[in-house]
């Protein structure tokens, strides 16, 4: 706004006003004044006989004291005496504090307008006044000079007289140099771009007037004897006056030179002080013959209208700068109405594309779930390479559309103020940990090492939103991956606990990819906004992500940084708060594990890693566990190592080695250890950020005792080392140690639920999402049964009973939302038990969520359908019926028999798997009956079916 | 004048114009009016500044015209400007002119002019006195001069004279003024009392500054008028006004004063019948403002018993 408005000033054409120059910046009516003023006081005197003299009180202090007086009385008397004196000082002393005023209003003039011309003449007034003040203190016998009061004072006159006009020519000539011959506004701005230089010239220009006119106060004040100035009897009574009178005449075209390139109030008063300035000197010249008569008095009175013209010139700049102000301020405030309007309408227009955008993004993904779900269904059957080709690059672009679109949609939420954070405890380890196993398969096809470093002391378990911290996680990590070609990208999760209770997560991601140069890097927050097009062109991404991070970091109480050196790479910082969640208390992996980590306790321990980083991160989670943690960054250097530990009789006990390492590898050093048997051989323990099919077996016949693949996690490398350790001092041969050996059982069980005798109603009238979601739904083993609308979903509850029911909330004839009441109002009458409702539905914007439970809903799930949601879902809310896998899956379905039926059939094998289930189901039913009858032929015969039908779905 | 001078010699300087004098005509008459008294003061004036002039000496005081003054006020100003001058001429062991005496009679332009004449030949004298060479001064005759012009003219001599002589008037200078105003104003309550007179309290006065002292005259000078308004002490010209001064009163001022009150109080004396001389009460010294303010009071009580 300020430069727009400087761009404004500077380019306006110059106004009649300002060409008119100097009746419009001084009026004639004060113009007409000032010569009144300095040419009454000659009229009066030289042809009225008026006298200004202040009239000497003659006086004998001696004798007035013989008058039986009172003290105040003398003290009058003497005060009479002193008239003339004290009305010089007086007039010298208004002379130097107007003197003073200027000054300092030049500077604020200079500070206002960055006009240098204002405050070096300014300077020059001050200086005049610093000389006038030697004279007022000389004439009222203030000052310790050495020569006589009688000479000292006139002769201070003169010196003033002459330095200000020496000084005034000076100051106007340095004026004109620094202001070259150009139109105002030219001008303005060639002093608004030196505005530094400016600031030096002025300090320059001060320094050395206040210089020599301390140098010329000094030299007089120490002069022994002055020269006589006055001269009563004769024709001119001050001859030394002349001097200054001649050089204000020299300094006439000056001023007016600089006024008609500096067209202003004030170098208007600069050419105006001319007058008094003349008069002052011819009075005192050519009239004064002694001390307090009547033109010493006009030439003083004279000599304050000299300063008293620049300063109301100086006003008369104010006024009308405040006046121009004042129209400018009237014109910002109807731009600024208007802009609000304008800023009204845009938000009224965003709020509208958002709504739009939403809804758009729901429509989209509506059939998005379809392409997807059926892409996915399509890609587990048999299909030719190119057919498998085909699908994959149509999962790919369906899977990048659903990216965009959820994008624009958080974009959209964002924008709207619709974006509500959830609040739910989570593992942030566990968090990290999945994200960094997605992240890592993407280096690793880059060939780039993902590290990551969740430090010791960060806390596990936090309340807040885990997708949307995943979701940040996904884009940095993603980016960071996208943009480094070599090197690594580095994870770090730090939490610092506040004083409030809360916990302040700093989550770091370092690449060393293509970094961002510094004019751009403000650039990568913008939306739709990549560091430059060519970016874009070459790597593709919305530019939203960054955006919607940084929103998103900020709603979480926190900020996203960025720090970034152009081909060095780049670090981006966010930071969160999020509650710590004091009710887990659940133990970090490990702790519950059957490995012993006190074996490590004696041991020393040598890490061998080309990245220091890696290194660190090697050493940070043995501390505390080991003897001593050592690390190398080379394998040579770990050769070296070792031999120098084994000649001290202090050999290591384990080495754990990086595998891609420069000149010798992992798998060369482990060689070259094995092959030294003064190396003592060490445990030895891989890791590698680019694991091959084979790896297990190729290591451990090299000799490596334990395996594990980069990024580490957190607390594994004790485990993995404890367990290698262990392994190599048993008498018995043991598998390769790896991660999976040593997690715990229960990670493992979690990947395989099953749902026993469970019986969902799915409610969906899209025919494509309805067998998406049946396919996921028979993986967890569960009976589906579906319903085309709200109103088929409500009479199939009045009919039977159901675990759970999945309603979509669009649907014809009867939506999810009725048909949830109208369920709900069923249980109410018939006083059944209430059957989890879980809204399924493509609507994601802020309201959904208890529109559905104020409907009688339990939970929301938005499509498209994922399978780990789904899971979830079940779990949270069937968790009784959660079975236990591995008796489910070994002992009831075969699924090499499922799968040569799914390959035989084509795609046609859930028919005959659904009318298996009704057949089955009917079967049961018919076989209670029997049972219930005593029929025994029965029950044999319809057993015997169930049997042999079972057997040929593979429901052994 | 010489201030004039430079004046012009400015405005030549500055301007680039030459200007000539044309002085008025000389003018003699055989009757003397203001206008000759005024040429021989001007001319007396001349002889000062020279005398100042030689002295290194710039007289800087500026005397402002005073209001209308009657050939009485000029007298008792030629007076006290002759009184200034014996002082000069004792001083200097030069011939002492004798001090006129106060006649109680209708002052003429010829009688100032007689003191004037007196007043520049001891000027004259006076100059050669000092070392100054330089010719007699002859100044032009002005017409249309008025006893005020001459008044003014006067003032400027007693303060040059002030001015030269390095003395300053005293309260002394003041008082023997004021005892002569109270003892023409006791012959005046001798013949015209109306009542008796009130005695002046003898409350112990002090501290009296020129102010007070002023401020007493002043108002002296208003019972005067009063009594002027009374039948048979009708006087020409009426009292004298006298500017009303601001409080930096100097013994200057009052005995400025207080010539006026003499004046106007003699011409009512002679306006009630009174004859003959009133001699002016002598010089005595060491007198102080008080001194003088308690002089006035008297009169003052004085002018009461004729109202």
């Amino acid at each position: 706004m300020k430069a727009a408005r400087a761009k404004h000033l500077e380019s306006r054409p110059i106004s009649a006003s300002e060409q008119e120059g100097f009746f419009n910046y001084f009026h004639p009516s004060l113009f007409v004044g000032l010569i009144v003023v300095c040419i009454l006081p000659f009229i009066l005197t030289f042809f009225f006989d008026v006298s200004f003299a202040s009239d000497p009180y003659t006086i004998n202090i001696e004798e007035v004291a013989t008058w039986g007086l009172s003290k105040e009385a003398i003290t009058d008397e003497m005060f009479y005496s002193l008239t003339g004196g004290v009305q010089h000082g007086l007039l010298e002393w208004s002379a130097i504090v107007i003197a003073m005023l200027c000054a300092l209003l030049t500077l604020a003039h200079y500070r206002i307008n960055k006009d240098i011309i204002a405050p070096i003449i300014g300077m020059t007034l001050l200086c005049s006044g610093l000389v006038d003040a030697f004279h007022a203190f000389a004439s009222l016998r203030l000052t310790d000079a050495l020569t006589d009061t009688k000479d000292l004072v006139p002769f201070t006159w003169v010196l003033s007289r002459g330095f200000h006009a020496v000084i005034l020519i000076v100051g106007v000539i340095i004026a004109l140099y620094l202001v070259k011959p150009n139109t105002p506004s030219k001008a303005r701005k060639e002093r608004q771009k030196g505005n530094r230089r400016g600031l030096y010239i002025i300090v320059g220009v001060s320094a050395l007037f206040i210089v020599v006119s301390t140098s010329v106060i000094f030299t007089v004040a120490n002069s022994l004897t002055l020269p006589q100035t006055q001269y009563p009897t004769a024709l001119i009574t001050r001859p030394f006056d002349v001097i200054p009178l001649g050089l204000f005449i020299i300094a006439a075209p000056l001023l007016w030179t600089l006024h008609k390139r500096v067209l202003s109030a004030f170098s208007a008063g600069l050419l105006l002080i001319l007058m008094p300035e003349i008069t002052t000197q011819a009075h005192m010249a050519f009239g004064s013959s002694s001390l307090y008569d009547s033109h010493f008095n006009i030439g003083h009175i004279l000599k304050v209208v000299v300063y008293l013209v620049p300063f109301s010139a100086l006003v008369m700049d104010y006024i009308r700068t405040y006046a121009e102000l004042q129209a400018e301020v009237a014109l910002n405030e109807r731009i600024q109405v208007a802009l609000v309007k304008a800023k009204d309408k845009a938000e009224r227009a965003t709020n509208m594309k958002s709504e739009f955008l939403a809804n758009m993004s729901h429509e989209i993904r509506t059939p998005m779930n379809g392409v997807i779900g059926t892409t996915g269904l399509l890609l587990d059957t048999n299909l030719t390479s190119k057919q498998l080709h085909y699908a994959k690059t149509t999962m790919k672009s369906a899977e990048a559309l659903l990216e965009l679109i959820n994008d624009i949609l958080d974009f959209s939420k964002v924008e709207a103020g619709k974006l509500d954070l959830e609040k739910v405890p989570f593992d942030m380890q566990r968090l990290v940990a999945d994200v960094s196993e997605v992240i890592a398969i993407r280096c690793r096809e880059k060939g780039v090492e993902f590290l990551l470093n969740f430090t010791r002391d960060t806390e596990r378990y936090v309340i807040g939103d885990p997708g949307r911290i995943r979701q940040i996680l996904f884009n940095l990590l993603s980016n960071a991956v996208k943009f480094t070609n070599e090197g690594h990208v580095l994870l770090t999760v730090k939490s610092v606990s506040r004083p409030s209770g809360d916990l302040e997560y700093l989550i770091t991601v370092e690449d060393t990819g293509i970094g961002i140069s510094q004019e751009k890097i403000e650039q990568v927050f913008n939306k739709f906004d990549q560091a430059d097009t060519s970016t874009t062109r070459q790597y593709g991404g919305t530019g939203l992500g960054l955006s919607i991070s940084r929103d998103l970091s900020e709603m979480m109480g926190g900020y996203l940084t960025v720090d970034s050196v152009h081909g060095e790479g780049s670090t981006f910082s966010f930071v969160i708060l999020v509650e710590k969640d004091t009710d887990n208390n659940e133990p970090g992996e490990g702790v519950n594990s059957l490995v012993n980590l006190d074996v490590l306790k004696p041991l020393k321990v040598l890490s061998v890693d080309d990245s220091a980083i890696s290194n660190e991160i090697v050493l940070e989670q043995l501390e505390g566990y080991v003897t001593k943690a050592v690390s190398v960054n080379s394998a040579s250097g770990c050769l070296d190592l070792l031999k120098e530990a084994a000649d001290l009789g202090e050999p290591y006990d384990i080495v754990i080695t990086d595998f891609c390492m420069p000149q010798m590898d992992g798998k060369m050093l482990a060689e070259a250890i094995l092959d030294d048997p003064s190396l003592k051989w060490p445990v030895l323990v891989l890791m590698t950020s680019a694991p091959k099919k084979g790896d297990g077996s190729t290591f451990k016949e090299i000799g490596f005792t334990g395996y594990l693949t980069k990024p580490i996690f957190p607390k594994e490398i004790p485990l993995v080392l404890a367990a290698s350790y262990a392994a190599s001092i048993s008498s018995q041969t043991t598998p390769l140690v790896t991660r999976h050996s040593v997690l715990g059982a229960e990670e493992q069980r979690k990947e395989k639920i099953i749902l026993k005798n469970t019986h969902i109603l799915l409610a969906e009238d899209n025919a494509i999402n309805r067998m998406v979601a049946e396919s996921i739904l028979a993986q967890y083993g569960c009976f589906i049964t579906p319903a085309g609308n709200g109103k088929e979903a409500l009479e199939l509850v009045r009919q039977r009973d159901f675990d759970l029911v999945f309603m979509d909330c669009q649907m014809p004839e009867m939506d999810g939302f009725e048909a949830s009441q109208k369920i709900r109002q069923l249980e109410a009458q018939v006083d059944s038990k209430r059957i989890p409702i879980i809204a399924f539905t493509a609507n994601a914007m802020q309201g959904d969520r208890e529109r559905c439970l104020e409907a009688g809903m339990d939970d929301y799930m938005s499509k498209p359908v994922k399978q780990e949601v789904m899971e979830a879902i079940l779990v949270k809310w069937l968790p009784e019926k959660v079975a236990d896998p591995a008796s489910v899956v070994e002992s009831v379905i075969d699924h090499d028999v499922l799968a040569t039926l799914k390959q035989l059939l084509d795609g046609q094998h859930l028919d005959i798997v659904e009318s298996y289930l009704t057949y089955a189901q009917e079967t049961v039913v018919a076989i209670t009956a029997a049972a219930a009858n005593d029929d025994a032929k029965a029950v044999r015969d319809l057993a015997h079916g169930l049997k042999a039908s079972s057997k040929q779905v593979g429901a052994v | 004048m010489m201030m004039r001078l430079r004046v012009s010699f400015f405005v030549f300087f500055m301007l680039g114009l030459g200007q000539t004098h044309s002085g008025a005509a000389i003018a003699q008459t055989s009757q003397v009016t203001p206008a000759h008294v005024f040429q021989i003061t001007e001319e007396a004036l001349v002889e000062l500044d020279s005398i100042l002039e030689h002295q290194d000496l710039y007289f800087n005081r500026h005397i402002n015209k005073p209001p209308e003054r009657q050939p009485r006020h000029v007298w008792q100003k030629s007076r006290e400007v002759i009184v200034k001058l014996q002082a000069y001429q004792k001083m200097s062991g030069l011939e002492v002119f004798k001090t006129p005496q106060l006649t109680v009679k209708v002052v003429m332009p010829s009688d100032v002019k007689m003191l004037a004449e007196q007043i520049l030949d001891a000027m004259r004298i006076m100059k050669r006195n000092y070392g100054v060479s330089a010719p007699d001064a002859v100044v032009s005759f002005s017409t249309r001069k008025t006893p005020t012009d001459v008044y003014l003219n006067l003032t400027k001599i007693s303060a040059k004279l002030d001015f030269l002589f390095g003395n300053a008037v005293t309260p002394s200078d003041v008082y023997h003024i004021a005892v002569t105003i109270r003892n023409i104003l006791q012959n005046m309550h001798h013949v015209r009392a109306e009542r008796a007179l009130v005695p002046f309290a003898s409350i112990p006065l002090k501290g009296k500054r020129p102010r007070d002292v002023y401020e007493a005259g002043f108002a002296l000078q208003a019972k005067l008028k009063g009594l002027e308004k009374k039948p048979g002490y009708k006087i020409e010209g009426g009292i004298a006004r006298v500017e009303v001064r601001g409080s930096r009163i100097t013994p200057s001022e009052v005995l400025d004063l207080l010539d006026v009150v003499l004046a106007d109080v003699n011409e009512l004396a002679r306006s009630i019948g009174i004859k003959g001389a009133t001699a002016l009460s002598p010089y005595e010294g060491k007198k102080i403002p008080t001194d003088v303010f308690r002089i006035l009071r008297e009169a003052d009580a004085l002018v009461e018993t004729l109202l």
